[in-house]
């Protein structure tokens, strides 16, 4: 099977061609916000972050900022940075170095003179880097080259019923033809730590998997909070969901039933073929974000109530199980498989659909949040603002 | 009174129906050949489980193809399955 995208100097393929403008930290995201706003085919990513940073928050800050630039839908970027921020241009520049050879310019707003300055020159750079990726031309790769991130959000019944399920099948079939499937969003994993850690490939993986999952509880214990105690929760309870293993499952099945060939730290590179799995927080946008920096060309989510969230960097596709909320949120959901519980259609049936539009997402149909222009940003965080 | 019923995995003991169902009621699903109907032995809630085969007191309960606890008491075919007779394995073996 084949899918059409763009052929980027480090070999990686992306789906789409857009310019980055990235800001090294809040305070430069205004100035990159109102440089991509005045260049067609930028993009800009709403950094919240950058700096008064823990150590730990630092490392993955720029693991994530230089993964999204690195991102193959990703043609250039142009990095702006304030000068005084702990996310310094030159700091994350070589981040960025190390991941991809595509072209990388770096403005800083004080070395240029102010604001103003700085948008005229960051403009005139994208604005020929959007020209030169314009005349790039649309080429054929197998869609073993897909990575595909899975995400669920705003979940009810139907989703550990149907759309994870649909998911799943629809990840098994990409794993068969070669590609890549992010598992993400480890407190989702709590309570299914020994059914995921006897499908790792290796003691390695599997160690590094139960690792993951137990300091995800250790950061809640800190505060004082108990992750597993409070699921399921009462509504999960009169929803249908007995225990928590039962919960958990729901929510991984979406990964698909594969060999987990790899562990990831958020916004680590996707190296390996097949299904890995990767350390992001369940807050949606943040693990949308995580799966992008770790190199996803495009992201699944499944939702039961129903939800708007797109990216500025990957397509966003959006499953519900839900008949009532695809009638009611159809401006911002793509793909509607209630038939599965209202007419017996079966779940192998519906992940082949499912994969079909993954196939025609990543050829250039449009997902709801991009005819939207949705473009929500949030990144993991460990710490308070030092 | 048929409610359809949604068997996730091959080796799953438990389906899932779609709507409330009556005791009586005809519970029909398909694993992925043929379709089957079960009787609800009991009133089971919408997006509830139902036991599609006995299941013995003390053993594993199967869905999504994975454990999801152990059996507190005999379950036969047809009833409905949920706090009153399944327990966590994972909080068991924490205890």
């Amino acid at each position: 099977m084949k899918i059409k995208g763009y052929r980027r100097p480090d070999g990686r393929f992306g789906i789409r061609n857009y310019v980055l403008i990235l800001p090294c930290s809040l305070c430069a995201s205004e100035t990159a916000r109102f440089t991509a706003q005045n260049v067609e085919g930028a993009i800009y990513l709403a950094n919240q972050g950058g700096c008064s940073l823990s150590k730990r928050d630092l490392k993955v800050t720029l693991e994530t900022l230089s993964g999204i630039a690195a991102n193959p839908n990703i043609y250039a970027t142009v990095l702006i940075g304030n000068g005084c921020e702990v996310v310094q241009a030159s700091l994350l520049e070589a981040e960025i170095r190390k991941k991809t050879n595509k072209p990388l310019y770096t403005l800083v707003i004080r070395e240029e003179g102010g604001s103003i300055k700085t948008v005229e020159k960051a403009a005139r750079i994208a604005e020929k880097l959007c020209e030169e990726a314009r005349k790039l031309q649309v080429e054929e790769a197998d869609i073993s080259e897909l990575i595909l991130g899975t995400e669920c959000g705003g979940s009810d019944p139907t989703s550990g019923l149907v759309s994870n399920p649909v998911v799943g099948k629809c990840s098994d079939l990409l794993v068969e033809l070669g590609g890549s499937v992010i598992l993400s969003e480890t407190p989702e994993m709590i309570g299914a730590e020994q059914i995921l850690a006897r499908r790792c490939a290796d003691d390695e993986t599997k160690d590094a998997l139960l690792k993951m999952i137990a300091d995800y509880e250790k950061d809640f214990l800190l505060v004082g909070e108990n992750p597993r105690s409070g699921n399921p929760t009462p509504g999960n309870i009169q929803g249908g969901i007995t225990t928590l293993e039962e919960k958990s499952l729901g929510c991984i099945h979406k990964g698909g039933t594969g060999v987990i060939r790899q562990v990831l730290g958020y916004g680590e590179m996707v190296t390996r073929k097949g299904l890995v799995v990767s350390d992001t927080p369940g807050q949606d946008i943040a693990s949308i974000i995580g799966m992008a920096a770790s190199g996803a060309q495009m992201v699944v989510f499944t939702t039961g109530h129903g939800t708007p969230t797109g990216s500025a960097v990957v397509p966003v596709i959006k499953i519900t199980g839900n008949e009532e909320t695809y009638e009611k949120m159809k401006d911002n959901i793509d793909l509607d498989c209630s038939k599965v519980l209202t007419q017996g259609k079966s779940l192998d049936e519906a992940g082949e659909e499912l994969l079909e539009m993954v196939v025609r997402t990543a050829n250039g149909r449009k997902t709801k949040a991009e005819e939207l222009g949705f473009q929500e940003v949030s990144m993991a965080r460990y710490c308070n603002f030092a | 009174m048929t409610v359809r019923g949604i068997k996730i995995a091959e080796k799953d003991q438990v389906i899932t129906i779609v709507e409330k169902a009556d005791a009586g009621a005809c519970l029909e699903y398909t694993n992925g050949r043929e379709c089957i109907q079960i009787t609800a032995a009991e009133q089971i809630p919408k997006y509830h489980k139902a036991a599609c085969e006995d299941i013995a007191k003390g053993s594993f309960v199967y869905k999504y193809g994975e454990i999801i606890g152990i059996a507190t008491e005999d379950i036969k075919k047809g009833m409905w399955v949920h706090t009153h007779n399944l327990v966590s394995k994972c909080l068991a073996e924490q205890a």
